[in-house]
């Protein structure tokens, strides 16, 4: 009986969703980060005089040794940098900014010591390679958060 | 420290969606299962650690709607949010601190449920990272790119991890893709994010597992041989991915070292009879065997090219299939200690390895394997 129910009828799914609205404290350190973007145009990275790391985005703490990171020891970098690793994304999903094909690049931002995560666009991404030079696309109307820059692409539009 | 043991295992079979049993029911199948495996009665667990997510599970609190499925009404209950193999050593633990003398320890995960790369989307940062679109796979295809960029490493050698495991899941009948495959079939599936292709990425799963863990003198209740926990340890290392080199897991490193030292093991390669690790990709099996200390940093290729891996081999590595061949999250840790179990019983059936009397079982969290865990288990 119980056999024959089961061959006969399909399990029921209830469909439904999580739908929350976040409202997330950046604190003083990242304002300071993404207002210097916002107005400024300016990576900034913040250097843990103990260690010399210099850590974007900026830190309110060295994630290493631990030791707090004074604001005046900000230093700006960048806005060029090296690609050190990249995926070229072939999937999609809602949660992405833009359309795939699209690059991830951990990207060395010039006077920076650890590596910066972002999107890379606007290039032929199959002559993306470790080493390939790269500078930010800022948004025409920044809102002072990560996209801010649009994406990095390779210096003198190689690749087109 | 008093003996603590594992007396009895279960697990789900994995299936890409399993609509016939909520979350909960797979978890009170497991508990029941295990049970039955150590000859116990609930009333013969002291404690119970829940393994479960949030996110995954879509509620909070998700370890309270399990208490009446894991038999934890009226006890100590406490929860791992975080792979099975933490809660192993949080169980563990808790008899180490004679708070308990047995601990039953059961994680769930329906990856079907939800949408899975929103799901691993939201681990990241939500301020720097998450609105970048980052999710599990995105993040693993630029630590497989820092692998090759850093160390030389070759996509051909790990495409023999998928083939392997893949090949050793045919012969395990919990896990959901056994597949016969060609290193050639491999490189051509469809590329998901280069260096990635299709199939170096485990599938998306469902389905629990449960393990019973018990001191010296409880054992004796259990009907089983109890598989002894000779040594652990674990370690974590920074949270964004740009702050690390991803081509060298230096938490595993540390965890592993401490995991020997506390197991007595010297030698791990000559000490150690077999490992099931966490190959969420394939890249994982060698990066993680290099970060045990199997290998030199950019040799884990080489053990696969060698044949040493496999279910024949010299130091087989996921004789059950691994990770790659059913990954139901945070469950995938806990399958890891239990494989290692069946093997050391000698009852891993089609997928028995020959010598199988000290065995390491490893699980990851958080992305690209932030934090590491190692178990490692033996007969005496």
């Amino acid at each position: 009986m119980e056999d024959q129910w089961r061959r006969e009828t399909k399990p029921i799914d209830f469909e439904g969703g999580i739908f929350m609205p976040y409202s997330w404290t950046v604190g003083r350190v990242g304002s300071r980060f993404f207002i210097e973007l916002r107005d400024n145009g300016r990576i900034m990275a913040s250097a843990c005089r103990k260690c010399k790391d210099i850590w974007v985005p900026p830190r309110m703490r060295c994630p290493v040794c631990f030791s707090e990171i004074d604001e005046d020891a900000w230093v700006e970098i960048g806005p060029e940098g090296t690609l050190r690793h990249y995926t070229v994304v072939r999937y999609d999903h809602k949660a992405q900014p833009i359309k795939p094909p699209f690059a991830y690049a951990i990207i060395d931002l010039d006077g920076a010591t650890r590596g910066f995560t972002h999107l890379v666009y606007g290039t032929e991404l199959e002559d993306l390679k470790s080493g390939t030079r790269l500078k930010p696309v800022f948004a025409l109307d920044p809102q002072g958060n990560i996209l801010d820059i649009e994406y990095f692409t390779p210096v003198g539009g190689q690749g087109g | 420290m008093k003996k603590v043991g594992v007396v009895g295992i279960a697990q789900t079979r994995f299936e890409r969606r399993i609509t016939d049993r909520n979350y909960a029911d797979l978890v009170y199948e497991v508990t029941t299962g295990a049970l039955e495996d150590a000859g116990m009665t609930i009333q013969q667990i002291d404690n119970v650690v829940t393994v479960s997510n949030d996110f995954l599970d879509g509620r909070t609190i998700s370890s309270m709607a399990v208490m009446d499925a894991c038999g934890a009404y009226g006890k100590n209950v406490s929860t791992v949010e975080g792979d099975g193999m933490f809660g192993v050593v949080y169980g563990a633990m808790r008899i180490w601190s004679d708070s308990f003398g047995t601990t039953l320890i059961v994680a769930h995960s329906k990856g079907s449920d939800g949408p899975s790369n929103l799901i691993t989307n939201a681990m990241f940062d939500p301020i720097y990272h998450r609105p970048l679109g980052l999710d599990a796979i995105s993040s693993a295809a630029l630590q497989a790119r820092a692998y090759m960029d850093r160390l030389g490493a070759d996509p051909e050698d790990w495409a023999r991890a998928s083939v392997k495991n893949h090949g050793n899941a045919k012969k395990n009948p919990f896990a959901q893709l056994p597949l016969d495959l060609t290193v050639e079939e491999v490189l051509s599936s469809r590329p998901v994010a280069d260096p990635l292709k299709l199939l170096d990425c485990s599938p998306i799963s469902d389905g629990a597992c449960a393990i019973i863990l018990a001191d010296e003198e409880n054992a004796h209740e259990s009907r089983q041989r109890p598989v002894w926990i000779k040594g652990v340890g674990y370690a974590a290392e920074l949270h964004y991915l740009g702050d690390r080199d991803l081509s060298r897991p230096i938490a595993l490193v540390e965890a592993a070292k401490r995991g020997y030292k506390m197991a007595g093991i010297g030698n791990p390669g000559r000490e150690i009879d077999f490992l099931e690790v966490y190959d969420a990709f394939s890249y994982m099996e060698p990066l993680w065997l290099e970060g045990l200390g199997f290998c030199e940093a950019g040799e884990g290729g080489k053990l696969l090219r060698d044949g040493i891996t496999e279910l024949n081999g010299s130091m087989p590595v996921n004789a059950s299939g691994g990770v790659l061949s059913a990954h139901a999250v945070l469950v995938a840790g806990l399958v890891r200690v239990a494989e290692v179990v069946l093997q050391i019983r000698g009852t891993a059936g089609n997928h028995q390895i020959e010598r199988a009397r000290i065995g390491l079982a490893h699980g990851i969290n958080g992305p690209c394997g932030q934090s590491h865990c190692v178990v490692i288990l033996g007969d005496y």
